[in-house]
């Protein structure tokens, strides 16, 4: 009888230590909307939740297409988008999203590691990560002999040997063209010159990646990161950055406006934009937006030959340079 | 029909105020299921897509239908469906007649066999296909160029052509699976007295047996040509980088291209009711086509079909059947199982680049499991639900015929033919508490409601087929018996059309265990389905891994495949 009650005793004392530990830290749930693959936010809900383990985070995954669907038909009518964060690749979506009323200002301490231009003037949305459209070649090809400009890609020896995503299917391509479109240097006559030397055209990021892999396509006008991940998997490409005018997107990260876990989606949001959150980012293959995590990307050499763009004439028009794109590829 | 009328208006009689109550209901329960799960979604997204800020407003939608990008893309999308279903009809016919009819050996492997194409994720058999047949790298290409010495790539897959070959390809068994279930109903003594009055083969099958299947080969016919119509994956693998345009494709391209704004989906709505117009004017035409001539074929005897020696035409037929099917099932499926045990994407084919990891990834990964779990709970329930909705809406428009069948008909035909995921808009729209404060929003309830919109054609074109060839005097015989009218519909009819009803049942349940379209914008955290879970594999390019997780579902299809054969087979005997 004494051996029962004092095991009792020690359950009861057990238990009671268990729940001032777990009343200590945040609880609830926290939901992130994102277009980022699946591997990296997993990744992500691994690490976040080692870190506070009375949240319950959850993701929603989608193409970045088909979740502005998603939080399209949500906000319809008034509706609450039915997440905390949003996550996606493209910048110039945000501007929209903004525009619509649906994001709540949120400034992270952690974003004095963060440039400024990486950030949204009002604190609507700060990058996530970044993103560097690039060139990609399948293994047959010297990297000697791999284009490292865009205006290499007009060679005629790459003739019919060089795929792209539609920018209509993708969101970091689309920016890329049209940041492209907006140079003065390179602009609609660029797009024209690379459709006479047979540029072909695929439906999706990943699709286009495959085609370099499989050998369809000699090259393909590709992302650092998918291109990362597939070589990281054993598939026979290889990738650079131009050495000039390097196009990066800044995926921006945003909170929710009437969400229902403010506080957590705080929390997230800082974890994400920590040296430890992007750290977990950079060992799945992305590109931090810190100036103090370690990458084998030298991100301040990219900045440097960085193509300036006009954010704000970009978001204007991007319609047009699309439409613009899709006459000269005749689509 | 006068005659048959009047035995019905006697046992009406008979029963009294009775039969009519039960017709009665089962008509007022089809109006408000398919009011319920089919009108109210697709009333939102029309509504959305003409009006706007609750005024009407057509500007958009006339827009739409003038532009110059959609007409090309309508043209190639007729083209495509039209061309799928002429050629996916006449191999389906055959491959029944053959499978089902004649003396061929392995009939009951080969039909198996000829049901796969069907389970596979359209954009792996479509990446399957275009891995062989690509004009720029196919595997089967460069082999035969090096073999014959050639100058350039043989076949190119990626053309108007390449794409009708590969929906024929997965298209077929929709008339296939049809026809086999009503030639399996038919009656044989008609086919024997043609040929006790002399007639020949040749004539048999043209004067009877062809008419006497009619109803099945036009309903999946045209379940092909909905298919085709709305279909996304082929045209979105094959044809894109040849800038081969489709409605669908179109489609998703403004409405991902939307940004935010809802302009993209209404305008994706408008393009959709295009869609819709092209289905209803398919469906008008089958119904003009069938309304001549009467289908009544099982009249109660019930014999097992002679089946036809083919002699001569023996071995050549059953080495076509062999080449067909290796060359449309077993290459494609060996293709996937290759490209799954591949260590990464583009490696060549060789022994020292494959690995079992793949699978281990699929297995360790969160959710794998919970998918498939989701999914077969999803599609077990669908195809069930389907199966009795699906029959009840054939028996009302078929044997009851109320006012308002062909409304009935087009309604529950309609949902196949929107894009899966207008559809999904739809559904969100009307479930997540707009209507009645009914929320299904994140729940696996909304996913099967959408799936019931999406799929209640397929079992109601079948049970609507093979009740066609049901006599209605065998359901009288009964009433004349004595039994009621629920005893005369449970012992008679049901049994009868049971083939079909089951082949209905997979038709639904096997596109189902791997939907992607629909399921994508619907999913919550805790409802992810297996078509989510590969198509989320394959967007982050982890091809060889999608297609682990694919031969896993197609190897959990086909074992559920077998499994609900041989019960339902068993049955067959009482």
């Amino acid at each position: 009888m004494k051996r029962f009650v004092a095991l009792v005793l020690t359950v009861i004392m057990v238990l009671s230590v268990a729940c001032v530990v777990s009343a200590e830290g945040p609880k609830g749930k926290v939901m992130l909307y994102s277009s980022m693959q699946e591997a990296q936010l997993q990744a992500i809900e691994q690490a976040f939740e080692a870190k506070y383990p009375g949240v319950d985070m959850e993701y929603y995954y989608a193409g970045g297409g088909k979740l502005v669907t998603k939080m399209t038909t949500e906000a319809q009518d008034g509706g609450q988008i039915a997440s905390d964060l949003v996550w996606l690749g493209d910048p110039s979506d945000y501007e929209v999203f903004k525009a619509n009323g649906w994001l709540q200002p949120y400034v992270s301490p952690e974003t004095e590691h963060i440039a400024k231009e990486y950030m949204d003037a009002e604190g609507y949305y700060t990058a996530g990560r970044l993103v560097t459209m690039g060139i990609a070649w399948f293994i047959g090809v010297d990297e000697e002999d791999a284009p490292k400009t865009w205006n290499d890609l007009l060679d005629p020896k790459w003739k019919n040997q060089i795929i792209m995503t539609d920018p209509a299917q993708a969101s970091t391509t689309k920016y890329w063209m049209a940041a492209m479109m907006q140079s003065e240097k390179y602009g609609p006559a660029y797009f024209e010159k690379l459709r006479d030397n047979g540029v072909e055209l695929e439906s999706g990021t990943t699709a286009t990646h495959n085609r370099v892999a499989d050998a369809s396509y000699q090259v393909g006008i590709c992302l650092d990161y998918v291109s990362a991940n597939l070589i990281a998997e054993g598939s026979p490409m290889a990738f650079h950055y131009t050495t000039e005018d390097v196009i990066t997107m800044t995926s921006p990260i945003a909170i929710i406006k009437g969400c229902a876990n403010l506080d957590n989606a705080q929390l997230l949001m800082d974890f994400i934009l920590s040296k430890e959150g992007q750290e977990v980012l950079v060992a799945n293959n992305l590109v931090s937006v810190r100036d103090d995590v370690e990458m084998k990307v030298d991100t301040s050499a990219i900045a440097a030959i960085n193509m300036p763009v006009d954010y704000t004439e970009l978001g204007e028009n991007l319609q047009n340079y699309l439409n613009e794109f899709n006459r000269i590829f005749g689509k | 029909m006068k005659k048959i009328g009047g035995v019905s208006a006697e046992l009406a009689a008979v029963d009294g105020r009775k039969r009519l109550n039960m017709d009665k209901v089962m008509t007022a329960v089809c109006f408000v299921l398919l009011m319920i799960i089919v009108v109210i979604p697709i009333v939102m997204i029309i509504y959305n897509a003409f009006f706007y800020e609750g005024k009407l407003e057509v500007g958009m939608f006339v827009e739409q239908l003038t532009e110059p990008n959609n007409l090309g893309a309508m043209w190639n999308t007729l083209k495509i469906a039209i061309f799928t279903t002429i050629l996916g009809t006449i191999m389906g016919v055959f491959y029944a007649w053959l499978l089902g009819r004649s003396d061929i050996p392995a009939k009951g492997l080969m039909r198996a066999l000829f049901n796969i194409p069907y389970m596979f994720p359209p954009f792996l058999g479509a990446m399957a296909w275009d891995m062989m047949f690509n004009g720029r790298s196919g595997y089967i290409n460069k082999w035969l160029v090096n073999l014959f010495g050639l100058s350039s790539m043989p076949i190119n897959i990626n053309s108007v052509g390449g794409i009708v070959f590969v929906e024929v390809s997965y298209y077929f068994p929709f008339v296939f699976m049809q026809v086999v279930s009503a030639l399996e109903r038919m009656d044989p003594t008609l086919e024997e007295s043609a040929r006790i009055a002399g007639a020949k083969q040749r004539q048999v099958i043209w004067k009877i047996t062809l008419p006497l299947v009619k109803p099945a080969i036009s309903a999946g016919a045209l379940l092909i040509l909905t298919t085709s119509l709305a279909h996304f994956g082929v045209p979105a693998i094959l044809g894109y980088a040849k800038r081969i345009y489709t409605l669908p494709t179109r489609i998703y391209e403004v409405i991902y291209n939307s940004g935010g704004s809802f302009d993209g989906i209404r305008q994706g709505a408008a393009i959709s009711v295009m869609l819709v117009v092209v289905v209803a004017l398919a469906l008008i035409l089958q119904n003009r086509i069938l309304s001549s001539g009467s289908y009544d074929i099982i009249k109660g005897k019930s014999m097992r079909p002679t089946l036809i020696k083919l002699r001569g035409a023996k071995i050549p037929l059953f080495l076509l059947a062999i080449f067909t099917l290796v060359m449309i099932v077993i290459v494609p499926l060996v293709m996937i199982v290759l490209i799954s045990f591949l260590k990464a994407y583009g490696l060549p084919l060789e022994f020292k680049n494959f690995t079992f990891a793949q699978y281990e990834k699929v297995f360790s990964a969160n959710g794998t499991i919970a998918s498939i779990r989701n999914s077969l709970f999803v599609s077990i329930t669908a195809g069930i639900i389907c199966m009795f909705l699906g029959t009840l809406v054939a028996y009302v428009v078929q044997k009851i015929k109320p006012k308002g069948k062909g409304v009935l008909e087009v309604i529950s035909m309609l949902p196949y033919a929107i894009p899966g995921t207008v559809l999904s808009i739809g559904v969100i729209l009307a479930w997540s508490g707009r209507i009645a404060g009914i929320n299904l929003y994140n729940t696996i309830w909304i996913i099967l409601v959408a799936y019931l919109a999406r799929y209640l054609s397929f079992s109601m074109k079948t049970s609507s087929a093979a009740l066609l060839q049901v006599h209605s005097s065998l359901e009288e015989a009964a009433r004349v018996c004595g039994a009621s009218h629920t005893e005369g519909l449970a012992d008679i009819t049901l049994p009868l059309i049971r083939p079909a009803m089951v082949s209905g049942f997979f038709l639904i349940f096997l596109p189902a265990m791997r939907e992607v379209t629909t399921s994508i914008l619907l999913y919550g955290p805790y409802t992810r389905t297996l078509g989510v879970q590969i198509y989320s594999l394959r967007d982050a390019g982890m091809i060889p891994q999608a297609a682990a997780l694919a031969t896993v579902a197609i190897g959990i299809i086909i074992v559920l495949n077998t499994i609900v054969t041989k019960l339902t087979k068993d049955k067959k005997g009482v």
